[in-house]
Parts: C-alpha cells; sequence; structure tokens
C-alpha cells in the first residue's frame, strides 16, 4: 500500500480529484476515507471535507485473503472461500463441510470473522466487509421479515405492545424496515449494549 | 491458535513489537496469555469487549473442532512486570 495523504476541499467530488490528480492515478483506483466534514457559518458560505487518500494496488485484498486461509487454517476447518468486490462492499463467501460451526449459535462465529476482518480490513480496503455462509443473511433477512409481519397483525390485532428479544443490529434494521411499512404500528429499540431489545406497539396517534 | 491470536493483536495495537503471546498446553485446555503495552490494552479488547469477545468466539469454535478448550486471558500489568 502507499503512503496516505490529507486533502481537503469544498465537496467530496472534488477532494477525490484532487487526490486523483496529485497521485497521478485514475480516480477508481484511489482508496479514501473521510476524516471530518466542516461547515462554515452555520452552512451559509461554503463547506470542507477532509479526506484521507491513498491509492490502491490490489495489496490490500491480498491482506485479507492470507488473514483468512490462516484463520481456516489455525481453527482446522474444512472450508473454502471466495471474495466478491461490489462497489459498496466486499463480501466474503463461505463454503463447504464446516459450514455448520460457522452458523453455530445464531452466526456466532461468522458475525466474529465479519466484525474482525472489518476492524482489521475495512479502512484499508475502503469498503465495508460483509461475511456470508451457505445464504446464511438472506435466509435471516426472510425469516426475520415474516417474523415481524406476524408480530405486526399481533399487535394490530390485540392492541397490545410485543417485546423481542436481543437483536443485533442487522437483525434490528431488517425488523424496524419492516415495521415502518405498517403506518398505524411504531418500533424502538431500548438498552445501551450492543443487542437491543425492539419494542413494536400501536402508535399513539395511530 | 496461537499465530492467529498474534496476527490478529498485532494488526490491532500501536506497538506491535510489544505483543506477546504465551501458549499454556495443558491436558484438555490451552491457555493463552497475552500481554500488550498498557496503551494498547483497549485495541484489544474493543468497545464494550467485542474485539475480545470476537477472538474468544473463534477460540470457542476452533476448540470445538480441535476438541480442545481455548482460554484467552488478557494480562494487564505487562510494564509493571518489565520494570
Amino acid at each position: 500500500m502507499s503512503d496516505k495523504k490529507e486533502f481537503v476541499a469544498n465537496s467530496l467530488k472534488d477532494a477525490i480529484q484532487k487526490a486523483a490528480e496529485d497521485f497521478g492515478i485514475e480516480e477508481d483506483k484511489l482508496k479514501y476515507r473521510i476524516i471530518t466534514e466542516k461547515t462554515k457559518y452555520f452552512g451559509h458560505k461554503q463547506r470542507e471535507i477532509f479526506i484521507e487518500a491513498w491509492s490502491s494496488d490490489g495489496s490490500e485484498q491480498k491482506g485479507l485473503e492470507d488473514f483468512v486461509k490462516l484463520l481456516i487454517d489455525e481453527m482446522k476447518m474444512d472450508l473454502q472461500f471466495e471474495l466478491e468486490s461490489k462497489s459498496e462492499f466486499l463480501r466474503v463467501n463461505f463454503s463447504g463441510e464446516d459450514y455448520k460451526l460457522m452458523l453455530y449459535q445464531n452466526g456466532n462465529l461468522l458475525n466474529a470473522a465479519q466484525y474482525l476482518l472489518n476492524r482489521l480490513f475495512a479502512d484499508e480496503i475502503g469498503k465495508k466487509i460483509y461475511c456470508e455462509c451457505e445464504n446464511y443473511r438472506k435466509k435471516k433477512e426472510a425469516e426475520l421479515s415474516t417474523q415481524a409481519h406476524r408480530f405486526a397483525r399481533q399487535v394490530r390485532r390485540n392492541g397490545k405492545a410485543i417485546q423481542l428479544p436481543e437483536l443485533n443490529p442487522f437483525e434490528r434494521r431488517i425488523i424496524h424496515m419492516t415495521i415502518n411499512k405498517y403506518l398505524d404500528l411504531e418500533s424502538k429499540s431500548d438498552g445501551d449494549n450492543f443487542l437491543k431489545v425492539i419494542t413494536i406497539r400501536k402508535k399513539l396517534n395511530g | 491458535m496461537k499465530q492467529l491470536v498474534e496476527s490478529v493483536c498485532k494488526a490491532l495495537v500501536d506497538n506491535p513489537d510489544q505483543v506477546v503471546v504465551t501458549q499454556i498446553d495443558g491436558e484438555q485446555t490451552t491457555i493463552l496469555e497475552l500481554r500488550v503495552h498498557q496503551s494498547d490494552l483497549g485495541k484489544v479488547i474493543g468497545k464494550q469487549g467485542r474485539t475480545a469477545r470476537a477472538i474468544r468466539t473463534i477460540l470457542a469454535a476452533a476448540g470445538m473442532k480441535q476438541r480442545r478448550r481455548f482460554n484467552l486471558e488478557i494480562i494487564e500489568n505487562f510494564d509493571q512486570q518489565q520494570s
């Protein structure tokens, strides 16, 4: 990975352009991270955006690949993985004999691996990393959405609020998005921890 | 597993040369003692202990596969032991 440099401009587009010119590379080969955004005079005058940029030669992805290999080898798991690079995220797709262990206890290991990969590589790669295994997240999404619809109907029917068990942010997002479709219902997360409980209830004025 | 813990922690901290992982093998249990620079403790533990928990989850899963228990112990007073 090349050296990182800081750039400042009035918009993100300008800052990226400036950085690309400075490194003498195409914009799509540039990786960046927004450091801070400032507005002068309460946003009436101009905006200043600070970014940290570096040119990418694909070595970050190599680092991630090596790490995942090390993880699988050290755990002595029978797993294979594929990397799928999208514009907004990088997906690590696990498959193989030991996929059940990967999904053990509600995808505990999958979540742990995803968290560590993000902490170690997300900044360098410049996008979020998602870990997927045997379509677990897709299935979970569908399952949670069905569950949320069922809870919504139940709340509508007997008017009593329902409290769901502790959920992680990914799961909560799906529940909130589903409940938002019901105009007379609302959902609220409670708690200070990573895992929070969601309450679904009728809107007071609904 | 020692190598994995070491590489994760070295990537997380500001002082990678001060990351020391000691492996103590028992009959059924392996204890991994992790020592880092005092100022890096927060980094290996993470917000609300998430990083440490993620490492422990990986160790637990590896333990299930290898039929062994892996314990991660984060040792705090590295600086004091040094002096």
